[in-house]
């Protein structure tokens, strides 16, 4: 092919030609070599494989997180006393874990959760392609990710312990060790978030590039599921926010080891900028974590109510513009930063604004319930118990968006609450919604659905417990950052409420044994699935339970938009997208 | 009617696509640190006396390395001139360019202008820092590319081709951004 033509564009139909062939010998050999050793799993290159090895490393990473969550509880209810399976929690290692446990849940599992694992395995077969667009990439993402996590965990095992200036990393605290007292875990951290990030961004593009590329003929964008949808916005947030904390993170390391004052306002520096440059990519992050738990939501409504999604477009302009303003509203993060009290008006007005959009999106759902033929599955359960419990940290963000109310809560337990409303129900209830939705899909099992529902009471009462006493206390003024309550009077009477929330966050976990036991007597001798369990009508639900190598036996071609449901003899019958 | 014989949607595109995504989170990232260099330098009031001590002729010698580098990418060149000899040209100078800032690096070094010597030598060692490393990966795969040509490999595909290009304007853009910042007085 000619260098000029080929630069001009031309010759696209070529390589198309080429690429469907390559793509059929592609399919054809792929089904003869299904991995079963555990080299093969390990080096897979198959969207679904790597998906998983997401959803494992996400576990994993999550039982550390939770951890941390046990000690800094215990040390908070039982302030001073030694917590059964550590020992006395010392003000330094409560430090660590709070900043172990927020670093965790955010970057090494909510993400690579909602991202990883499920956008991993379902956008391919929701848009009807055979793998991702970047396969080896794909699997270099998951590799760069398990580096990130060692160079993570391996900050526990250096001398000072790992990083302990909190989540956000803010300086001078992660800046200059005579702070913190620790340097290698410092160090260990910022080049662990910086992989961590790089793998995410490689996963974002080839959730983007798949869904806007390999999509199956017929699926025209308007056509394309909610799901789908909120990938796609969730991985363009990430790619236009990562980079200011990529580079933030780069001049930290530059202000620590070359001696440089970026950060540092003795030396001419900002200590402001390591705020405005995390908040940017922060705010952010928190709808690339929210907006995927959303598309499950937006997937479990029609199917188990039998109605089309309400206003299903009107839902996608609304995250399109909850993502623009997200990048508008990061200082609403800082009220009480010292940053000029000018900004703090319009950050203020961007902030509630950002509340209309998720209010559409949250009100469609409900309209979506109305007159519906309501099946409580216990997805059903966990995705209207996870928007419920949404809603309430949705409406309390409103609160902190004031900057007069924001004054005295930004340093509470109210902070901590609200937090923990928005980022569980998401991560947590959203997560395991997907995961009684699509197990089926995923093993070829029925999970059992009595297991389920205990599962989930358990769960969400649990979780109601945890979290809704942090707002009385924050209310009361509780501070945030205090590891010993009890050495100060005004606290004292609030104890019990710590108590009671440390309590509930045993049982919590505990009842996540129900899943564990669920999961596993289920691949054991559960229920074989069929491959469309639910009567879901997006295309995942096309290909057989588990999908073949190569997601589809059949060619799909979609024929309509997804969420179709007839009335036939009194039942709602789905009618499929690849129904012709 | 099946997937083989009715395309995807974009199939063909993908390489391109993902390149464009791949500049886009870059540029954020060099976007993000120049814009707080920018504001370090209308804060800072000392920040055009200090880029006196840059070597301006150097700066210029080393952009004509890199928009000659940038030559080797195709635009309205004659047809007939070897892919493998292009991408020589684009190695070549990519390298020039980065031997002349390794150059000046090692000159500033030892002249005491280190990352502590002020926000400008911080932000000037960081920005063309990574900017170079920017460069090195894309003198690599050009020299790579040329490599494959010559040997005369099964056809590069176009997509990386032109990525590379779209990412060699992307590298060419950033330096201008570096330039107005830091030799601009």
């Amino acid at each position: 092919m000619d260098w000029n033509k080929a630069f001009a564009g031309e010759g696209v139909e070529q390589e198309v030609g080429s690429s469907s062939n390559t793509a059929t010998a592609r399919l054809a050999s792929a089904r003869g070599r299904r991995p079963r050793l555990w080299p093969a799993w390990l080096f897979s290159t198959d969207h679904k494989i790597i998906g998983l090895q997401y959803l494992g490393i996400s576990v994993v990473m999550a039982l550390v997180g939770v951890f941390g969550a046990y000690v800094l509880r215990w040390q908070l209810a039982f302030p001073g006393t030694p917590a059964p399976l550590y020992g006395i929690v010392d003000p330094g290692p409560y430090n660590a874990w709070l900043t172990m446990h927020g670093t965790i849940m955010m970057f090494f599992v909510a993400m690579p959760l909602l991202l990883g694992a499920f956008g991993n395995y379902f956008v391919p077969l929701m848009v009807g392609a055979e793998d991702m667009a970047f396969p080896r990439l794909n699997m270099i993402s998951v590799w760069t990710l398990g580096l990130a996590c060692l160079v993570l965990m391996a900050s526990f095992l250096v001398a000072e312990g790992p990083a302990a200036a909190g989540w956000t990393n803010y300086v001078p605290l992660s800046a200059d060790p005579v702070y913190t007292g620790v340097t290698l875990g410092a160090d260990l951290w910022l080049v662990a978030v910086f992989l961590d990030f790089a793998a995410v961004l490689m996963s974002g593009i080839n959730v983007l590039t798949t869904a806007l590329n390999l999509r199956a003929p017929g699926l025209t964008l308007p056509r394309v599921p909610l799901f789908v949808w909120t990938q796609v916005i969730a991985a363009v947030l990430f790619l236009f926010s990562a980079g200011p904390l990529m580079g933030a993170i780069l001049m930290l390391l530059s202000d620590r080891h070359l001696g440089s004052g970026f950060f540092a306002a003795e030396r001419g520096g900002s200590p402001l900028l390591w705020q405005h440059l995390f908040w940017f990519f922060g705010h952010p992050e928190v709808y690339v974590i929210l907006l995927p738990a959303l598309g499950i939501f937006l997937e479990i409504f029609p199917t188990f109510a039998r109605r089309p999604v309400a206003a299903a477009r009107v839902i996608v302009v609304a995250l399109w513009t909850s993502a623009a303003l997200s990048f508008v509203v990061w200082a609403h993060h800082m009220f009480v930063s010292g940053m000029s009290p000018a900004l703090a008006l319009p950050f203020s007005i961007t902030t509630i604004i950002i509340s209309v959009p998720f209010a559409v999106v949250v009100f469609a759902l409900i309209a979506t319930l109305r007159g519906g033929m309501l099946r409580p599955s216990t997805a059903m359960c966990f995705a209207v118990g996870g928007l419920a419990s949404f809603l309430i940290g949705g409406v309390t963000g409103i609160f902190l968006g004031a900057p007069a109310v924001d004054m005295y809560l930004h340093d509470t337990y109210f902070v901590v609450a609200h937090f923990h409303y928005t980022l569980f129900p998401a991560v947590v209830l959203g997560g395991f919604a997907g995961l009684y939705y699509w197990f089926p899909k995923v093993t070829g099992r029925m999970l059992d659905e009595r297991l389920g529902k205990w599962h989930c009471w358990c769960t969400l009462v649990a979780f109601q417990a945890v979290f809704l006493p942090l707002f009385f206390l924050g209310v009361h003024g509780h501070m945030r950052r205090v590891y010993d309550p009890s050495y100060y009077d005004f606290l004292r009477p609030g104890i019990f409420l710590h108590q009671m929330a440390t309590v509930a966050a045993v049982v919590l976990v505990l009842s996540q044994a129900l899943v564990v036991w669920n999961v596993i007597r289920s691949l054991r001798k559960g229920e074989k699935a069929p491959s469309n369990p639910w009567g879901g009508t997006t295309l995942e639900w096309a290909t057989t339970s588990p999908p073949v190598p190569g997601n589809f036996s059949e060619p799909v071609v979609v024929a309509h938009e997804p969420y179709h449901y007839t009335d036939c003899d009194r039942r709602r019958e789905p009618v499929p997208q690849w129904m012709l | 009617m099946s997937t083989a014989q009715q395309p995807m949607v974009g199939a063909g595109r993908s390489g391109l696509l993902g390149v464009y995504w791949f500049l886009g989170s870059e540029a954020t990232l060099f976007g993000a640190l120049i814009v707080a260099a920018a504001f370090f330098r209308l804060g800072a009031a000392g920040w055009s006396d200090t880029a006196r001590h840059l070597s301006l002729h150097t700066a210029t010698l080393a952009t004509v390395c890199l928009l000659g580098a940038t030559l080797g990418f195709p635009g309205k060149v004659e047809v007939g001139f070897r892919r493998w000899k292009r991408m020589l040209l684009v190695s070549i100078g990519g390298s020039l360019f980065l031997v002349l800032k390794a150059g000046d690096f090692v000159q500033h070094w030892n002249a005491g202008f280190r990352p502590d010597a002020g926000l400008f030598w911080a932000a000037f060692y960081l920005l063309t820092g990574l900017h170079g490393l920017h460069v090195l990966a894309g003198v690599i795969l050009a020299g790579w590319f040329g490599w494959l040509e010559f040997r005369r490999a099964p056809q590069l595909p176009l997509s990386w081709l032109r990525g590379l290009r779209l990412y060699w304007y992307f590298v060419d853009t950033v330096w201008f951004c570096l330039l107005g910042l830091f030799y601009a007085g």
